[in-house]
């Protein structure tokens, strides 16, 4: 088993409080740009992406991001300033999110890959 | 809307509010049976159409009309 | 810290831009947001400007908690001298603006002048431009955005515009950001258009330091976790305030065509349930967990397959009920129309129900009207008319001068049936069997309206200790009666006080009203607040210093509406509240109206609970002790 950050961008509402408690977590500040995640606003009735900010992919659970989005995904998630350290464990991302798009749990290791 | 929100805090649990509805004739408390779409009020008898935010928790939607 | 950000006093007309510090001192007395503001346009405009002129004023503000740790902490505030009613121009507006504001430095903009082009300003990380906006003028509220985000590389800049309606200065035009979070009431959109300002966008890679970081983290948990916690918040959640209307409904507190009835028969097509055939998911502000907005694709009509946010429980009024409409295609396509092109869902609906009531009953006819067909429930009418007011064109050209001006030009008695106070109208809630709403309308700064002093809780009938709780000694000392009946005139006076006060908090603050007292009595309050303040900025403020500001701009916003003309007159409902009881719904709500002399009673209480003489007037006293006078001041 191990622990994985899987993301439901479906249930994301773009509320950006995982970007906002991060920040204060890892800097003591509210600054969106110092965040190890943001979310990215796909426009209409696309809706919304948090990406991670991690090199460590096999870790980050977005398979239902929707096939066009991969790209994105992995473009943002290169320009990040920081990376995530999912918090040793206890990422106050996930902690945060009462939409369920983030959720920090364990997983088979074969399904992480 | 109107007295199903939390209008007694200290005595009723989460739980007990979230299944009950409040009459918006009399604004008795009545817990209506699961999933039902409609109830009948058991201290006025108005009949009211249910809405369910999931399975453990329901509103009033509006009037039920008899038939 | 986080409360570094500053005020720009920008004149369009001669291209200044002047950068101040916001004091401690300052930020102590009047908060942030709609506090500071309150104070900064008594003290910025003259008296008696053109509201549509360069001398108004206009005033952009994040809260004190905006960007923060604190629920929903996103809400922008707006003021100016309203174009609408000459009173306080007044109106908050969710979304993501007022944080990334904060983030360019800014906590505060003073934006006076008249640009000799159109403009728009541009803020990034402490600095302002003043940019050419010519190529945007014309453009509705969704291309003007997608331009600016085009034109500055950025998409993540954020956006306050104004559509063609603000352009052509409708007198209810809003100010938007996003696709429906609207500044919605009082005209913001049209001074907007007046100085030429087609938009003013945001980005800022500033950082907003937590004075408690761990503890802060650890109290918005728990205070977002006591939000949902509430069945308002579920509920919320899932229909919006879409869901209100299910239960006014079928009360009978829900203003049917204009005003002749208080309920919409066989209006289940109205219902929120209904949104799920539409739905493609929710939207939230910033750093919100209630997410209330729908996000929803048109599948029918001239409209279908466009992508659009909302509706509220509001535009369920403007566009169903008060309108006799019965079609939530109607509404879900009025609203994307409102909030394209920038127009007060309300102030649209009131103003087309007030045009149907007078065409049934024959005052005007079709040749007022450019031969549109404008009996009730007529929805291809409604949404004609949305445009045509958008547009300025024949009708909807009169109608876009609001209520009273409207009337004007009629005539013929047809101001009887404005549903108006102080110059703006009301949402479409009918106030005849609750007493405590009806003072609150009549009352509230910027006229007839439902979130500056509505005791929302008062219509559940509360148990006694439940109101104690709330409105004993919270913090500010009463020792009146409250009275737990919502057809009661007793001990409401306090109630409209008391909210009024909560919602200037929570306006100044920055955060939103959905999570304080407002429907729920289980919700944060001055208490919270406090500890908020404390935590994320260091500032320690007692819940009786947060009252007190409140207090303090409040008072300000009443002096300013004196300064205008205001007088206990305006304080007064429609008079077919008095006059003409309800015709439908329960029986609580059925055969009511609202008794004069008891009504006059209950507002002379609420003067002297304000410590305003029996014209409404604060006494010198009461100035003294908030330490304000009448006389403007330029300490900023």
């Amino acid at each position: 088993m191990t622990e994985v950050l899987r993301i439901d961008a479906k249930s994301c509402t773009g509320c950006r409080l995982c970007e906002i408690v991060c920040s204060v977590k890892k800097t003591g500040s509210v600054n969106s740009a110092r965040s190890r995640i943001r979310v990215v606003r796909l426009g209409g009735s696309s809706g919304y992406l948090p990406v991670v900010h991690r090199r460590d992919l096999a870790v980050i659970m977005a398979g239902d991001i929707g096939p066009g989005r991969a790209t994105m995904f992995e473009e943002y998630r290169r320009t990040g300033l920081a990376q995530c350290d999912f918090c040793g464990g206890d990422p106050a991302c996930a902690k945060a999110c009462q939409a369920h798009a983030l959720r920090y749990e364990r997983c088979a290791q074969e399904e992480v890959g | 809307m109107l007295g199903e929100e939390d209008t007694q805090p200290k005595e009723r649990s989460r739980e007990e509010r979230d299944a009950e509805v409040r009459c918006l004739g009399c604004l008795g408390h009545f817990r209506p049976p699961s999933g039902a779409d409609h109830a009948d009020c058991p201290h006025c008898g108005a009949s009211w159409r249910l809405t369910w935010l999931d399975a453990h928790s329901v509103k009033i939607r509006g009037p039920w009309k008899k038939s | 810290m986080a409360l570094n950000g500053k005020l720009a006093v920008i004149d369009l007309s001669d291209r200044s831009v002047s950068i101040k510090e916001i004091p401690m001192s300052v930020r102590k007395r009047f908060l942030g947001g709609r506090g500071l503001d309150a104070y900064l346009l008594y003290n910025y405009t003259l008296p008696g400007s053109d509201p549509l002129g360069p001398s108004n004023v206009m005033i952009v503000s994040c809260g004190l908690l905006g960007g923060l740790l604190a629920s929903s902490s996103g809400r922008c505030h707006i003021m100016a001298r309203s174009p609408l009613t000459g009173f306080v121009g007044s109106s908050n507006i969710g979304g993501y603006f007022a944080p990334e504001l904060r983030f360019a430095g800014f906590d505060h903009l003073v934006i006076r002048g008249r640009a000799a082009i159109p403009s728009y300003l541009w803020i990034n990380d402490g600095r302002i431009e003043i940019r050419d906006a010519a190529h945007l003028w014309g453009k509705d509220v969704f291309e003007t955005q997608a331009a600016l985000e085009q034109e500055l590389t950025d998409r993540a800049v954020q956006t306050l515009c104004i559509g063609p309606a603000g352009e052509k200065l409708v007198r209810f035009a809003t100010v938007m950001t996003g696709f429906k979070n609207a500044a919605g009431r009082t005209g913001l959109g049209a001074v907007m258009g007046s100085k030429n300002l087609k938009a003013i966008v945001a980005r800022g890679s500033g950082s907003l330091d937590i004075a408690h970081p761990e503890a802060a983290l650890e109290y918005n948990r728990s205070i977002n976790e006591r939000i949902l916690a509430t069945k308002i918040a579920g509920t919320m959640q899932k229909w919006g305030t879409m869901f209100i209307y299910g239960g006014t409904n079928a009360i009978g507190f829900v203003r049917t065509n204009n005003f002749l009835s208080n309920q919409l028969e066989d209006g289940e097509g109205l219902e929120a349930e209904n949104m799920e055939d539409v739905s493609v998911g929710h939207g939230a502000c910033f750093g919100c967990q209630v997410h209330c907005r729908h996000r929803y694709v048109i599948k029918e009509g001239a409209y279908a397959g466009t992508y659009a946010e909302g509706p509220e429980y509001s535009s369920q009024g403007a566009f169903g009920s008060m309108v006799g409409c019965r079609d939530l295609n109607t509404v879900l396509a009025c609203n994307h129309l409102v909030n394209r092109d920038g127009m007060d869902t309300l102030e649209t609906g009131n103003m087309i129900a007030w045009a149907m009531e007078l065409f049934e009953k024959g005052i005007i006819t079709l040749a007022d009207t450019d031969g549109i067909d404008l009996r009730f429930g007529n929805d291809e009418a409604v949404i004609e008319m949305v445009r045509r007011i958008a547009g300025r064109v024949g009708f909807g050209h009169i109608l876009a001068e609001g209520p009273l001006r409207a009337a004007g030009v009629v005539g013929r008695g047809s101001e009887d049936y404005l549903i108006q106070i102080k110059g703006m109208s009301n949402l479409h809630s009918d106030e005849r069997p609750t007493p405590a709403l009806a003072l609150g309308i009549a009352t509230s700064s910027r006229g007839a309206d439902h979130i500056r002093s509505r005791p929302g809780i008062d219509v559940y009938n509360l148990p006694l200790p439940t109101l104690e709780r709330v409105y004993r000694d919270n913090p500010a000392p009463y020792a009146g009666p409250l009275v737990n009946r919502f057809d009661s005139y007793e001990g409401k006076a306090w109630m409209v006080l008391w909210q009024e006060h909560n919602y200037m908090a929570v306006d100044a603050l920055g955060v939103c009203k959905f999570h304080t007292i407002f429907m729920s009595p289980n919700l944060p309050s001055f208490t919270e607040f406090s500890r908020m303040v404390e935590l994320n900025t260091g500032l320690c403020l007692t819940p009786l210093q947060i009252w007190d500001a409140a207090n303090r701009s409040y008072t300000l916003e009443r002096m300013f509406n004196i300064r205008e003309g205001l007088t206990r007159a305006h304080d007064m409902l429609p008079e077919r509240y008095f006059t003409v009881p309800t015709p439908a719904g329960l029986p609580m709500a059925k055969g009511k109206s609202i008794d004069r002399d008891r009504f006059e009673g209950m507002l002379d209480e609420y003067y002297g609970l304000h410590e305003w003489d029996a014209s409404g007037t604060p006494t010198p006293q009461l100035l003294e002790r908030l330490g304000i006078g009448w006389e403007p001041t330029d300490v900023l």
